[in-house]
């Protein structure tokens, strides 16, 4: 079975599809790379912080006194607009109570017990995130090369008119440029679905900065929060004047009592100590790829309504998805294996991709050795990187300048094939010595 | 539980029709049987995931589908290589680049299929967005909507600039767009 594309057509889909590739390939890498580590992020935060207080549940009444137990911790200072209480769940089993100042693990009695410290797991997600740029920039970036993925996949359809007859033929032990092409091809056709999903959910996250502020400045005056607002909710009028703080213990009990089979994973104070303050509880539904539904209740924990993200519009429910489908957390350690094996297979596919770049200039005579150096050092350089970064983690600690310790070694990396790559004296001086062609 | 039997079923089926592919496409001559049985196999699990757990059950075929070819290639790759090898390697790639003119600049190609396209393909996103909310449709689908078209039109145009060679053609179907699109944008109505 063949696609019936012409001849003339595969060759300009195969130009097309190079254009793109060799203007992407570098970042492309690197963003599947960070990508595939960052599956496992619960994972990475806890072997970060091995001593940090676990659980499997925790009662509402600990909740809440951990609650009090932050805010009391924060009076001399300014109040938080925002606290967040991560509940376990069965990836991240940790109660953590974030604000805007502080984040801290608490033990099953709400008492503080040490600070959050997993900097490294943050780096490596605003690696993939945003590259470790400003969130503007860094995640346009991002969602722009997210994008090139979907034009890299579907130029790559047209250029492979066996795609059926050659779907399971990898000629891996040649050991050539045969072998290249077919790690390339082969892993590209298998992985096309995952591609899609994720490089399709990427870009809508990552060019949100575009299109939502295109949206929100042709329709809302500019105000992006209002754009977002029919799909995740609306924030509900500011009132700076004093209040009790709020209790979680009978909203947490309504969730166990009329939504028994979701699970409640976040605990969120809007405006905590005001008289405009509300919580909401974000919980998951099992067998959705909805990162959750958000239950809103008043300062005193009477129920208030969803937003509608599991059973509202199509709309509120596939943007509800994109962040599992891209990230992969929606079905336990099984999806997550899955995703780091297709994400190493997707980094495969770019790096193998300029190698047939270059193979291909080879063949036409065009000498590569130093762009094929060049290469290499990256495609070696972006793991030894995050695997430096790592190592810092654990000899200096938390505070470990990780963005520095990646740019270091990924460009040394590059610097030292380039260098390997230098013809030695001795060489240029036979070079010289034979007569010119 | 039923719904865990019938994931179950769904895994099975996925796996069943990529081992019936592999089956039909390592036979020197194809089978239209087999075919039709691998590709009936695998849309099987397909139904059967969307009926058991909507688009978490399809997502889930999806990637147990994946996962069977992954382990197909597996054995594939560690067949021993035949002795004879071709001295050119033949691929659909020979002469690609025989379609390049030497005279197009990169720069101009790059500011089409770049910032032009991805300019015209938010003006079709507003559009879109138009549409939905004129034709009765939430506030909020028209909004995700937006926000969904443009990973999905800007590559697929940019794909479709580059199989162009002309220049006109190139900049007629950017502006094309862009200009259809642009009453649109005076139809978004603000918050409905």
């Amino acid at each position: 079975m063949t696609l019936a594309f012409s001849k003339e057509m595969v060759r300009k889909a195969i130009s097309a599809h190079s254009a793109v590739g060799l203007i992407c390939c570098a970042l492309l890498y690197l963003i599947c790379a960070s990508g595939t580590a960052i599956v496992l992020y619960e994972e990475w935060q806890r072997f970060e912080q091995l001593d940090a207080p676990e659980m499997n549940e925790i009662e509402p009444g600990s909740v809440q006194r951990g609650i009090e137990n932050v805010l009391a911790s924060e009076e001399s200072g300014p109040a938080t607009t925002h606290l967040y209480v991560h509940l376990p769940t069965k990836d991240l089993p940790r109660t953590t109570i974030t604000t805007d100042t502080q984040a801290v693990h608490i033990d099953g009695q709400g008492d503080i017990v040490v600070p959050e410290e997993n900097a490294w797991a943050e780096f490596l997600l605003a690696l993939h995130y945003r590259l470790n740029l400003p969130a503007v920039f860094g995640m346009t970036l991002v969602g722009l090369f997210g994008a090139m993925i979907v034009a890299l996949t579907i130029s790559g359809v047209v250029a492979h008119p066996r795609i059926f007859r050659d779907a399971f033929r990898l000629r891996a032990r040649r050991a050539d440029d045969v072998a290249t092409l077919d790690w390339h091809n082969r892993l590209a056709v298998w992985t096309l679905p995952f591609a899609l999903a994720i490089s399709l959910t990427g870009a809508m996250i990552g060019l949100f900065y575009v299109s939502g502020s295109a949206l929100a400045a042709a329709a809302y005056g500019g105000d992006s929060g209002a754009a977002l607002a029919p799909v995740f909710g609306d924030e509900p009028e500011e009132d700076t004047a004093s209040g009790p703080i709020p209790n979680v213990v009978p909203a947490l009990a309504f969730m166990e009592r009329e939504y028994p089979d979701v699970e409640p994973y976040y605990v969120i104070l809007h405006d905590p100590g005001t008289a405009g303050q509300h919580i909401q509880i974000v919980a998951e539904h099992p067998r959705r790829l909805i990162f959750g539904e958000y239950y809103g209740f008043s300062a005193d924990g009477a129920f208030r309504g969803t937003v509608g993200l599991a059973d509202g519009t199509v709309g509120q429910q596939l943007s509800a998805s994109t962040y599992n489908l891209h990230f992969g957390n929606f079905g336990g350690l099984p999806v997550k294996i899955a995703y780091i094996v297709f994400g190493l297979a997707l980094t495969i596919v770019v790096a193998t991709g300029t190698f047939i770049w270059l193979d291909k200039r080879e063949r036409r005579g065009k000498v590569s050795t130093r762009l094929r150096a060049a290469w290499w050092g990256l495609v070696v350089g972006v793991p030894a990187g995050m695997a430096a970064t790592l190592i810092a983690r654990i000899a200096i600690g938390n505070a470990a300048p990780f963005v520095p310790i990646f740019w270091i070694v990924c460009l040394g990396a590059v610097a030292i094939w380039l260098f390997r790559a230098m013809p030695s004296r001795r060489n240029r001086a036979k070079e010289s010595a034979l007569p010119a062609e | 539980m039923a719904g865990d039997a019938l994931m179950w079923l769904s895994i099975t089926l996925a796996v069943a029709g990529v081992v019936v592919l592999r089956v039909s496409w390592g036979k020197p001559k194809r089978s239209t049987p087999l075919n039709l049985a691998g590709w009936a196999g695998l849309l099987a699990a397909v139904v059967v995931a969307d009926r058991t757990a909507g688009e978490w059950g399809i997502t889930i075929a999806v990637l147990a589908v994946t996962g069977a070819a992954f382990v197909a290639l597996a054995f594939a790759a560690t067949k021993p290589a035949r002795q004879a090898r071709a001295r050119l390697v033949r691929t659909s790639h020979q002469g690609a680049d025989e379609t390049q003119s030497r005279s197009r600049s990169g720069l101009v190609t790059f500011a089409i299929t770049g910032p032009l396209a991805l300019a015209a393909s938010v003006l079709a996103a507003l559009a879109v967005r138009a549409l939905i909310v004129g034709a009765g449709g939430t506030e909020a689908d028209g909004n995700v909507a937006v926000l969904a078209t443009v990973p999905i039109v800007w590559p697929v145009l940019t794909f479709a600039l580059l199989m162009m060679w002309g220049r006109k053609a190139q900049l007629g179907w950017v502006m094309g767009l862009a200009v259809l699109s642009a009453p649109f944008v005076f139809l978004q109505g603000g918050p409905v």
